[in-house]
């Protein structure tokens, strides 16, 4: 969503979550876009939506304006794929193919994002634990519309994750899913908080979280090497979301390098594994979806 | 007095705040030359930390601790490096800061201190340190050299911005710019017209030497 927002115009220093109101149509369209590529789950545009980071950026009370719509926007675009769609995806239609494969459609599910508070704990901050825990439960006490998951991502310290879990257990009817971000250093996968993956998600699964799993920081390559890890620690649903390469610098702004259909081997090689859910964070746009989609119809 | 050094570093090292202030009091009143158990003791133990965060054995936690430790143990230390300093005249005046928008200090932090105990004035600006005021404290403080450092993409392109409020302010030709942070690099520092860039503390050091001599 944020590589695609990019793309339309924004810039660092405004909230994603504002274009939920200002420029609604356009979260839909790269909504439409995600699913018309074969997403089956499209996360909302609420990453950044608790309320202390929708105030720091002086829209005051919005939050929950701003959630709420992201929610609706994402619940729009699925009810508008699916209308009068009896069948599903056809990537050899796409592509020219005359004989044209018929697949149900199914269900497509909106998930809703929630992404760190900003606020640091000890040592590297002063936050309280029950402090971020309000925090996730006020961004989810203001969404008034219905939704099918919860990602709870990009989380880099586990008590921070553990405090969302503890919100979205208490508030949400639907499942949580809680997924990290590592890095790679010589020792194995860790936060930079220092909590180390296969402990985590462990930890993660015995607080109630209904999928684990990791996003953001590496790109598919490393996510197998991480997956495999992944995979060992825990029975649950594991979700893994990499980035597109690794962002490098190019007019100011962060430029991802990796080709979709690199990416979309690296996604079949996860779901080999047995990671139940791929998704693509930073860098990945509709364009690294399909080709997934295509990869997938091969096989 | 090596002893001493190397309980100054492990202080540091092992983040135990008590002890490091304790020390540098010690280091106060034994008159040890100030600058070495700043160099060879404290920011050895900083070193050290930042060695074991590349290595994976440090994370931010420890990172911090160290941080903070470093910090306490030159509060104490700083009237007399202030003292020093003006005994001897000081290399040049350094403003130093993380750039707008981004609020990673350590390595700036270290950098600031390293600069300070290899004998700069060291005027430290922060972190979040809009782009106005590097050039604002540059001008009111005679600056020789400007340090800026980031830590996210998305925030060093704020180094381009000074550079060029320092042209309109007239001042570029005044000072000397070093750049520094994990995204940088000497190509970063060459496209944004800054006079260097330095990856640590230590070639920081060497940089304003060379910079400013």
């Amino acid at each position: 969503m944020g590589t695609m927002l990019i793309a339309k115009g924004l810039r660092p220093g405004r909230p994603p979550e504002e274009w939920n109101r200002e420029h609604p149509s356009i979260v839909r369209d790269v909504h439409s876009s995600y699913l018309e590529a074969g997403s089956e789950v499209i996360e909302t545009n609420t990453f950044g939506g608790t309320p202390s980071r929708v105030r720091g950026f002086g829209l005051d009370a919005a939050a929950g304006e701003l959630n709420t719509a992201g929610v609706e926007l994402a619940r729009k675009a699925v009810s508008e794929f699916l209308s009068g769609r009896e069948w599903g995806f056809d990537p050899n239609a796409a592509s020219g193919s005359s004989t044209r494969e018929r697949v149900p459609i199914g269900r497509r599910f909106v998930a809703v994002s929630l992404g760190p508070t900003g606020k640091m704990l000890p040592p590297v901050g002063n936050a309280g634990e029950a402090e971020i825990r309000e925090e996730f439960a006020g961004q989810l006490q203001g969404i008034t519309v219905e939704y099918d998951l919860i990602v709870i991502e990009t989380m880099y310290d586990v008590r921070e994750a553990f405090a969302a879990l503890a919100a979205a257990k208490e508030l949400a009817t639907a499942p949580v899913a809680v997924t990290l971000t590592f890095n790679k250093n010589p020792r194995g996968f860790f936060t930079i908080m220092g909590d180390e993956a296969a402990r985590t998600v462990r930890r993660l699964e015995d607080a109630g979280a209904d999928v684990v799993g990791a996003n953001c920081t590496i790109a598919s390559a490393e996510m197998i090497e991480l997956g495999r890890i992944l995979r060992g620690s825990t029975g649950l649903p594991v979700l893994c979301q990499p980035n597109a390469g690794k962002p490098r610098v190019e007019d100011g702004t962060a430029v991802y390098d990796q080709a979709p259909g690199d990416f979309a081997r690296d996604a079949l090689l996860l779901f080999e594994m047995g990671i139940n859910a791929v998704g693509g964070c930073c860098g990945t746009t509709p364009a690294f979806v399909r080709e997934v989609s295509v990869e997938m119809s091969k096989r | 007095m090596d002893d001493f050094l190397t309980q100054c570093k492990q202080a540091v090292l092992t983040g135990d705040r008590e002890r490091a202030v304790q020390l540098a009091r010690e280091g106060l009143d034994g008159n040890f030359d100030v600058l070495d158990v700043i160099e060879n003791g404290f920011s050895q133990g900083i070193r050290r930390a930042g060695e074991l965060w590349e290595s994976g054995e440090y994370f931010l936690p420890e990172l911090a601790f160290s941080a903070e430790t470093m910090k306490a143990a030159m509060e104490i230390l700083r009237p007399a490096l202030l003292s020093h300093l003006s005994k001897e005249k000081s290399k040049g005046i350094v403003v130093i800061g993380t750039i707008q928008g981004d609020i990673h200090d350590i390595g700036k932090t270290l950098v600031a201190t390293m600069l300070a105990a290899n004998g700069y004035r060291v005027i430290d600006l922060g972190a979040d340190v809009p782009y106005e005021r590097f050039v604002e404290e540059a001008k009111s403080l005679e600056a020789d050299l400007v340090c800026m450092s980031a830590l996210l993409t998305t925030t060093m392109v704020g180094h381009k911005e000074v550079i060029q409020k320092l042209k309109d302010a007239g001042l570029r030709d005044r000072v000397k710019v070093l750049v520094g942070g994990a995204p940088t690099s000497g190509a970063w520092a060459n496209e944004i017209g800054a006079d260097g860039y330095a990856e640590n503390a230590v070639e920081a050091v060497h940089m304003a030497d060379a910079l400013l001599s």
